[in-house]
């Protein structure tokens, strides 16, 4: 009686996890909304690098934002995942914006956008190899030291498997991640729509990210488009411009059972803006995913502990 | 015209002063000058006084660091932008956008006699009580339990030190008034002067005038805000800007609570649907004795914690 009582503590105590935080991605469209529900919304998302040569008075309005909420600055051009050196431009403006807002933190992708002369113009998934570890490693060490602190590191989605590549995804991020000392924003969107475009199951894949180093989680949505050539499939596309799918929940409330830390979960959406009400309904789903997996967190601790 | 009226006379004017002051201290009394002269001078003036106003106004400002709170209720924003005046037509908004009021040529009128159980917030429902009869603009602005209601906005962002007390807002409108009167005082003596000595060409400098001092009583309204309360509202106005023009669409979609928060950053006017109301209602721009702080009696309450108010019941 003594035994199940104490696990039923133990239980209730990892149940709700009172750091786990959930937020928005601030978007301009939604800014209304998100003001006048402020009280369902924890943390807010910012885009940087539509701010990196914004007049004074924009970027003085993300300090006053910064009041409402804490903010994080989430990066999109800096290309960290790459053997050649990344921008060190961007790396002065994040600086910049980094100590004039001061953000709670600030975020990237281990993704290249430039390479050999060329602006991609968006995010691409790197070849996944040893040297392209030594690279970003070597990028997120400039990083850190032009911004004053690391940034969080997101995995990016792709359509196409990096040629090349002699690691799995998960590997290849695990590595990066571990030597570099920072944590991991883990895209719970991305890593479905890899796994399923890829043939793997997503929870067997979420396992083998370093879940022991994700502090941030970012929640989106996409569409399936038909592969070229007419072969009949289909891939899934990260688009953010849908509702995340209910399976992107379930991997929220996996990653919520199987590791410790405090998650700040971010909704992210681009366009095609639902009401605020539907996004409330979202982050409320977010905070129920959480709940259930802190909950079976607490149900599958040792013996041991419960006594 | 006189003869010597000539574009180029006017351009050489700031050259025509240097020399007019080269000349020595008997040679500066500027009633003596002439008009390229004059009107070079009347500006520099008046721009100098508009900066010295705001010179004595952020001087005497509480120089402790002032963190910046968090405006979420749109009556406290709209009582930052605008006084009484704004936080009472913004309940107007509120109460129009849900059918609670009618219009009846320039006045307003509680749609039936229980509306005010629905009202919501202190303000809306003192609106509501006040226009069982109907009521014009002026009529609702003079309502002495309507500017109560609005005491709690008042208090609150004085609290935050987003806007100055009474006392130096007095003095702060004295300033204004001084130096508005000077430049009206001054404008005035001269084309009397001019008029005396048979020059007619005063129109440059009645415009002038009529600029400068406009632009220093203009910014009565900004001496209301402290620099933390200015800032406030800049940025808000920044935040929300590209939802400027929604605020129509939202009401449309019942989204009262939201285009309540572009109303009070934004003039209510703005909105389209409402402005032909509100013209109507406050049919010309008041010099805003609503924005003196009317009086501070009375616990009108907020309106609501942070989530906002919510358009109050919407």
């Amino acid at each position: 009686m003594g035994v199940a009582v104490a696990a039923a503590a133990v239980a209730a105590a990892v149940a709700v996890e009172p750091m786990d935080r959930v937020g928005l991605g601030w978007r301009p469209a939604l800014a209304t909304g998100i003001f006048a529900h402020l009280d369902e919304i924890d943390v807010l998302e910012v885009l940087a690098d539509g701010f990196f040569r914004g007049p004074n008075r924009q970027i003085r309005s993300l300090e006053t934002l910064a009041r409402y909420r804490p903010v994080y600055l989430h990066g999109v051009s800096m290309g960290l995942a790459t053997s050649q050196r990344a921008s060190r431009d961007q790396m002065d403006r994040m600086a910049r914006l980094v100590e004039k807002v001061k953000p709670e933190g600030w975020s990237e992708h281990l993704a290249f956008v430039r390479g050999g002369g060329y602006e991609i113009g968006h995010m691409a998934a790197p070849p996944r190899t040893e040297r392209n570890i030594a690279g970003a490693l070597r990028n997120i060490s400039a990083a850190r030291q032009a911004v004053g602190a690391l940034p969080v590191l997101e995995n990016v989605a792709t359509l196409v498997m990096p040629p090349a590549s002699s690691l799995a995804e998960p590997e290849w991020a695990s590595e990066i991640i571990r030597q570099s000392g920072a944590t991991m924003l883990l895209d719970l969107h991305n890593l479905y729509a890899n796994a399923l475009n890829f043939g793997e199951d997503p929870e067997t894949w979420l396992a083998l990210f370093p879940l022991e180093r994700v502090s941030m989680v970012h929640l989106s949505g996409g569409c399936w488009i038909g592969e070229p050539g007419n072969t009949g499939k289909q891939r899934l596309l990260d688009d953010h411009l849908h509702d995340p799918p209910d399976a992107v929940y379930g991997l929220l409330a996996r990653l919520a059972e199987w590791t410790p830390n405090p998650l700040t979960v971010l909704i992210e959406r681009d366009g095609n803006f639902p009401s605020i009400e539907q996004l409330l309904a979202q982050i409320r789903e977010v905070r129920r995913a959480l709940r259930l997996g802190r909950e079976a967190r607490g149900r599958n601790l040792p013996k041991g502990q419960a006594a | 015209m006189p003869t010597n009226f000539t574009l180029e006379n006017y351009l050489n004017g700031p050259s025509k002063l240097v020399e007019r002051l080269q000349e020595g201290p008997q040679n500066w009394n500027p009633l003596d000058f002439t008009g390229p002269e004059f009107l070079v001078f009347y500006f520099l003036l008046g721009m100098a006084l508009y900066g010295m106003v705001f010179l004595v106004m952020y001087l005497r400002e509480d120089r402790e660091r002032t963190s910046l709170g968090k405006l979420t209720d749109p009556y406290e924003i709209a009582y930052l932008r605008g006084g009484e005046k704004e936080t009472i037509k913004l309940g107007l908004f509120s109460l129009l956008g849900r059918e609670l009021l009618e219009t009846e040529g320039d006045s307003l009128k509680a749609k039936d006699q229980d509306s005010a159980i629905v009202g919501g917030c202190p303000l809306e429902n003192t609106l509501l009580e006040s226009l069982r009869e109907k009521k014009n603009g002026k009529e609702i602005l003079a309502d002495k339990s309507v500017i109560a209601a609005c005491a709690g906005y008042k208090s609150s962002l004085e609290r935050q030190k987003l806007i100055v007390p009474e006392s130096i807002y007095q003095q702060r409108s004295f300033a204004v008034e001084v130096a508005a009167g000077l430049m009206a005082g001054l404008a005035f003596a001269k084309i009397v002067i001019a008029f005396q000595k048979g020059h007619t060409n005063i129109l440059f400098l009645v415009i002038l005038a009529a600029i400068v001092v406009s632009l220093i009583r203009n910014i009565k309204m900004r001496l209301f805000r402290t620099p933390t309360g200015e800032r406030m509202l800049s940025d808000l106005k920044t935040l929300f800007k590209r939802l400027k023009d929604q605020a129509y669409v939202l009401i449309t979609q019942d989204r009262t609570g939201e285009a309540m928060l572009l109303a009070a950053v934004f003039k209510i006017e703005a909105v389209p649907g409402y402005s032909a109301i509100f013209d109507k209602v406050f049919p010309a721009p008041k010099k805003s004795s609503g924005g003196s702080c009317g009086s501070s009696g009375g616990d009108g309450g907020g309106c609501g914690g942070g989530g906002g108010c919510g358009g109050c019941g919407s």
